[in-house]
C-alpha cells in the first residue's frame, strides 16, 4: 500500500472515531429522570419494608425482664447445690467404701471373737492359736451337737403340741 | 491533546455534581444534556444498538446520582464518568456471554440498507463497525476515549486502572487492527 493510500486510510480511521453517529433520543432526559424516580420509590419500598421486617412489636416490660433474670439466677443456684450434693454424696460414698473394704479384709484375721472352748485348745507345739477357721473339726462337731439338739426340741414341741400321756412317757423314756 | 468539545469547565461539573448531591434534580438535568450524546456514542461504537446504549447511558446518570452526596472530586469528571460507564460495559458484556443475542429478522437489515443513498460510505461504517466490535475491549475504550472523547492518555489511564504505557501499546494495537480491517476497502 502506497503513503498516501495509509495516510488517507489513517485520516478516514481518527474521522471515523471522532464521529459520533448517534444523537439522544429526544426525550432521553424525561426518561432518564422517570428511571430515576422509579428506582428510587424501589428503594423507599425496600427500606420501609426492612424497617417493617426489623421491627420489634411486643417489647417486654421491666417486671418481665427482672423476673427472668432472678429465674435464671434461682435455676443456676439450684444446680449448684446440686453439684454440691452430688460431690459430698460422692465423697461419703468413697469413704464408707474404704470402710467396709477395709473391714472385709482385716476383719478376720484381727477382730473376730475368739471362741474359749476352741481356740484355748493347745496344739501340737504347745502354743495356743489365735484364730480356728470354721472349717476345723471341733466346729463341726459342735455344728452337729446343735443341729442333733434342734432336731429333738423340735420333736418334743410336737409331742407337746398332741398332748399325750403315754407318748410324753415314751419320749421321757 | 486537542482542546476539549465539550462547553461547559470541568468546574461546572463538579459544581453541579456537589448540587445533585444536596438533592437539586435541575442539575442532573444539566449535566445529563450535557454528557449523555458523548455517553451513547461511546456505548454505541462498542455495542452497535442505540437502544442498548441509550439504556447503559441512563444507568450511568443514576449511578451519578446515588453517587453524588460522597463524591469527591479527586480527578476530572469525565473521568469518574466514563470509569463508571466503562464498568457498565464491562457488566453488560459479561450480561451477554451468559444469555445469547435475540435473533433480528433479515427484513429489518434490508429496510435499514435501504435508508441510505449513499452506500460507499455506508459500507465503509458497517467495516469500520465491524472492525472496531472485532477489538478487545481494553484496545477499543482505549483508542474510543482517546478519539472520540478527546480525553488525554493519563485519563485513560485513569479510567482503564492501569498506566499510561500500557494504554499507548493498546492503542497502537487497535489502529493497527483497524487499518490491516479496513486496507480491504481502499
Amino acid at each position: 500500500m502506497s503513503k498516501q493510500n495509509l495516510d488517507y486510510l489513517e485520516e478516514r480511521i481518527d474521522e471515523l472515531l471522532a464521529t459520533q453517529p448517534v444523537k439522544a433520543a429526544p426525550n432521553f432526559i424525561e426518561n432518564t429522570l422517570a428511571r430515576l424516580q422509579k428506582e428510587k420509590n424501589n428503594a423507599f419500598t425496600d427500606e420501609k419494608l426492612n424497617q417493617l421486617l426489623n421491627e420489634q412489636h411486643v417489647t417486654t416490660s421491666k417486671s418481665f425482664t427482672s423476673a427472668a433474670l432472678n429465674s435464671i439466677q434461682n435455676d443456676r443456684a439450684r444446680r449448684n447445690k446440686g453439684t454440691r450434693l452430688v460431690y459430698s454424696l460422692r465423697w461419703w460414698s468413697a469413704v464408707a467404701a474404704v470402710i467396709v473394704l477395709s473391714f472385709v479384709v482385716f476383719y478376720p484375721k484381727y477382730f473376730r471373737p475368739t471362741q474359749p472352748g476352741i481356740d484355748r485348745q493347745v496344739n501340737d507345739t504347745g502354743g495356743v492359736p489365735r484364730v480356728q477357721s470354721l472349717t476345723t473339726n471341733s466346729e463341726a462337731l459342735d455344728m452337729n451337737e446343735l443341729f442333733v439338739l434342734a432336731e429333738t426340741l423340735s420333736e418334743a414341741s410336737f409331742l407337746l403340741e398332741n398332748s399325750n400321756a403315754e407318748s410324753m412317757e415314751v419320749f421321757i423314756q | 491533546m486537542s482542546e476539549r468539545k465539550y462547553s461547559m469547565p470541568e468546574e461546572t461539573d463538579i459544581a453541579l455534581m456537589q448540587q445533585i448531591g444536596s438533592g437539586c434534580e435541575a442539575s442532573l438535568t444539566i449535566l445529563i444534556e450535557k454528557w449523555k450524546n458523548p455517553l451513547i456514542n461511546f456505548f454505541y461504537r462498542s455495542l452497535g444498538s442505540v437502544e442498548q446504549s441509550e439504556d447503559l447511558a441512563q444507568l450511568v446518570f443514576i449511578r451519578i446520582y446515588r453517587a453524588a452526596p460522597t463524591y469527591k472530586p479527586k480527578a476530572k469528571f469525565s473521568t469518574f464518568l466514563f470509569h463508571i460507564a466503562r464498568r457498565l460495559l464491562i457488566n453488560d458484556y459479561r450480561r451477554m456471554k451468559r444469555k445469547p443475542l435475540e435473533t433480528v429478522d433479515p427484513t429489518e437489515l434490508t429496510a435499514r440498507e435501504s435508508v441510505s443513498n449513499d452506500l460507499k460510505i455506508m459500507e465503509i461504517e458497517e467495516a469500520f463497525a465491524h472492525a472496531l466490535v472485532g477489538l478487545p475491549e481494553n484496545q477499543r475504550t482505549a483508542i474510543l476515549l482517546l478519539k472520540q472523547q478527546e480525553l488525554s492518555y493519563l485519563e485513560i489511564a485513569t479510567i482503564m486502572e492501569s498506566s499510561e504505557n500500557v494504554v499507548k501499546s493498546w492503542i497502537f494495537r487497535a489502529r493497527q487492527h483497524l487499518r490491516n480491517e479496513m486496507k480491504v476497502l481502499l
